[in-house]
């Protein structure tokens, strides 16, 4: 892992930037219409290695520490949030584990197709019933000879529908269930037996594809077991900090977002005789909007900075997800009140944002998931730092 | 707060929560949400059962029916489903003010295809607390002229009449309330607007250029001197306070089923406290909102109540709207989010109406100006 300056960090972001006000803000419309994020776009991002971001450079990626990729993650989700979204499994729970717990064979074989986007990973833990409760999952794994038969129904899995690799957790030893009976894998769409069920139709997060996957006796080779069996939730509990991170990164480049429209709209929008900036109940939304703001930036990157300092963070992750998801919802509803009506329509960023952000409070761990997290730590004697 | 409705309230309370129950069909709701179509089958089924006209005088073939026994049938047809809900109660929004105040003519013109269920109205109405509105007049002899545009105007593209309320363009005069027409020369009406939510109503710009409308299509204060757009105003507060209400219990009903149903770590999911404490929080607000609502309709026909508090029922009744589907959505999970779960519609829909209704800042002007008055 390479850290980079502060200087550098800067430069970073302004390059990220500029990509995405030159080459991405045009198209976000075009993503929310027609749910899809266009060809050129994808290819200009697997072109400056934004798959790899945090894959380690022996493997095709560039690297990146956690600061860094939040910036890079904060940036992009100001415009639209499949941008962000299309990238985020690649660099996070799609390759997380086969970085820190696959073989060496699974790293040369997955990690420089991912890096290099061109092939697209999905994480699949989530089924109906297994959600909050994910060491509940029924998905088996069962060992025949030299390969293990998967079969199960798993959904709500982002990117599944055009996923060309999916780490699945599935059960190994149902008598141990969560403790020991469960095991991560990575599976090749092209293994027999996966189908791709009901794709989701949700409220936002157009542009980004979740359904269904089906495995029906799908044979995963022993080789792609990833650690050792048994060890799959600690596998997958590892990685999903890197998507909490997202979540609070992007929950702060969504609000920075709606902030700089709000104090445009305020200062160049009249009500009655006047600028709406002009008011004082406009220019507290403002202010309240711009705190909260403050605060969830700084617990992101000091946060950040801490796991680029290899020291346990799970308290401040939790935190950082938790405040940041919760902030975006507050800052969405001042910004409805001061775009009014304008507010409400589709081609309008805050009603797009609205409802993007809406999830950011529910998936990769509820709110009430986070704070039985948090409390749990704190009660075990933690503090963030 | 059911056992103090009277023996008739709680019968057309019931006759609207058997309509919306048996009616309302959940396949059909996601399709016409779909396609952003009314829905005029069951508008119509609705006029059948005589709800819609409920308030109106008997001679403008209405039940002579009070506020409060109106707020129940809205609450009811909202709390099944926010969408169909809000459809059905902006169909013959305003039209009380034509059933009381309107010449024998206006009544058959527009009261009566809506008894059938055959129109829906059309209002153009300034934001509460905007001043003036959009749409101006001015007066040559027996012709009114209309200019300016009304940003959005709910079933314009519907709606064979236009209820409209105009101020005077060099600002000296009253405001006037008119109803004519919507095939006339000088109205342009856009395409449909596609926004945020409450997908089975039509939303439209609507332009005025130089419209000319006879001052016969003026609806003038009664012979007590009372002033129809007052109480138009007052009828579509306590109308969308009710509108709120409803998506509110509509709200809780699907949370409570959800926490009551759903299993995670072996037990449901009401049984652990952070939900269950939800749950309560959730009725505690839903009663003040409906004691809130209830009171101001009450006193709306006790003929007692004033612009100030009937605009404080509806905020309450909108703040209790926004947490309930808010927390509604969020005790759902990934579900609440999903299109197949009613909860998903309410959250969007309480929001589109919020904004329709214009900024919550705006209203608490309106009843801070009247609580403070004028300062030394």
């Amino acid at each position: 892992m390479t850290l980079l300056q502060a200087d550098q960090l800067e430069a970073l972001r302004m390059e990220i930037r500029q990509f995405a006000q030159k080459e991405l803000a045009p198209f976000e419309q075009d993503v929310e219409s027609n749910n899809r994020i266009p060809e050129h776009i994808l290819a200009q991002m697997r072109e400056r290695g934004y798959f790899g971001l945090t894959i380690p450079k022996e493997y095709g990626g560039m690297g990146m520490g956690k600061t860094a990729f939040c910036t890079v993650e904060e940036e992009l989700a100001k415009t639209h949030f499949a941008f962000m979204d299309i990238i985020s499994l690649n660099n996070g729970l799609g390759s997380r584990s086969i970085v820190l717990d696959g073989n060496e064979a699974q790293k040369k074989k997955y990690l420089p197709r991912l890096a290099s986007g061109e092939w697209i990973s999905a994480f699949t833990l989530t089924e109906p019933n297994a959600g909050s409760d994910a060491a509940s999952i029924t998905t088996t794994a069962e060992k025949k000879g030299d390969v293990y038969l998967l079969n199960g129904m798993k959904h709500f899995i982002t990117n599944a529908p055009i996923a060309d690799v999916f780490i699945v957790i599935a059960v190994t030893d149902p008598d141990k269930g969560a403790k020991g009976g469960i095991s991560a894998f990575i599976v090749e769409k092209d293994f027999p037996g996966i189908s791709i069920g009901n794709v989701h139709q949700s409220m936002g997060m157009q542009g980004s594809h979740k359904s269904e996957v089906i495995f029906k006796d799908t044979p995963v080779p022993v080789q792609n077991l990833i650690g050792t069996e048994g060890k799959g939730l600690t596998v997958a509990l590892k990685t999903v900090d890197e998507g909490r991170m997202g979540v609070a990164a992007t929950s702060v480049g969504m609000a920075t977002r709606l902030l700089d429209m709000a104090v445009e709209y305020a200062t160049s929008k009249k009500f009655n005789d006047k600028p709406l900036s002009r008011y004082q109940s406009f220019e507290w939304l403002l202010a309240d909007m711009a705190t909260e703001l403050y605060a969830a930036r700084t617990i992101l990157y000091k946060t950040a900075a801490k796991m680029d300092r290899k020291e346990d963070a799970q308290l401040e992750v939790a935190m950082c997800k938790l405040y940041g998801s919760e902030m975006v919802g507050r800052v969405v509803e001042k910004a409805m009140e001061i775009f009014g009506k304008d507010g409400c329509l589709f081609e309008n960023v805050v009603e797009r944002i609205l409802r993007d952000a809406r999830i950011l409070r529910i998936f990769e761990g509820t709110a009430e998931i986070h704070r039985i997290i948090i409390g749990r730590k704190l009660l075990a004697g933690q503090r963030p730092l | 707060m059911t056992c103090l409705l009277t023996e008739e309230q709680t019968f057309i309370q019931k006759a609207a929560r058997d309509f919306a129950r048996g009616e309302f069909d959940d396949d059909q709701i996601l399709d016409l949400m779909e396609k952003q179509q009314f829905p005029k089958k069951t508008l119509k089924t609705a006029c059948k059962l005589d709800l819609i006209g409920l308030t109106w005088p008997e001679s403008a073939g209405g039940q002579e029916c009070g506020i409060m026994d109106s707020v129940l049938v809205t609450e009811e047809l909202c709390r099944r489903d926010s969408t169909m809900g809000l459809a059905l109660s902006f169909a013959d929004a305003g039209a009380e003010t034509v059933a009381r105040f309107g010449t024998p003519e206006q009544i058959k013109a527009l009261n009566a295809p809506l008894l059938k269920g055959k129109s829906v109205t059309a209002l153009i109405c300034p934001e509460l607390g905007q001043e003036p509105g959009p749409i101006c007049y001015r007066k040559t002899d027996d012709t009114l002229v209309l200019n300016g545009e009304a940003s959005v105007v709910v079933n314009a593209d519907i709606a064979d009449f236009f209820l409209t309320v105009a101020h005077p363009e060099d600002g000296q005069g009253e405001r006037i309330l008119l109803l004519f027409p919507k095939d006339m020369p000088g109205i342009a009406v856009s395409e449909l607007i596609k926004k945020l939510g409450m997908d089975m109503t039509h939303w439209n710009s609507v332009k005025f250029e130089s419209t000319r409308v006879s001052t016969g299509t003026m609806i003038t204060c009664d012979t007590k001197g009372v002033d129809p757009v007052n109480i138009l105003e007052k009828n579509l507060l306590i109308k969308t306070g009710a509108m709120f209400l409803g998506m509110a219990q509509g709200a809780f009903d699907l949370a409570l089923g959800y926490a009551k149903e759903r299993e995670q770590f072996r037990r449901k999911i009401a049984a652990f406290q952070g939900i269950s404490q939800k749950i309560a929080a959730m009725y505690t607000r839903l009663q003040e909102g409906r004691a809130s609502v209830y009171s101001a309709a009450r006193a709306c026909d006790k003929k007692c109540v004033g612009l100030t508090d009937l605009i404080a029922a509806q905020l309450s009744a909108q703040h209790l709207a926004e947490y309930l589907t808010d927390e509604a959505l969020q005790i759902h999970g990934g579900v609440g989010y999903m299109i197949e779960f009613p909860v998903e519609h309410f959250f969007r829909d309480v929001k589109c109406l919020r904004t329709l209704l214009g900024r919550n800042i705006t209203r608490m002007d309106l009843i801070s100006r009247r609580l403070i008055g004028q300062l030394n």
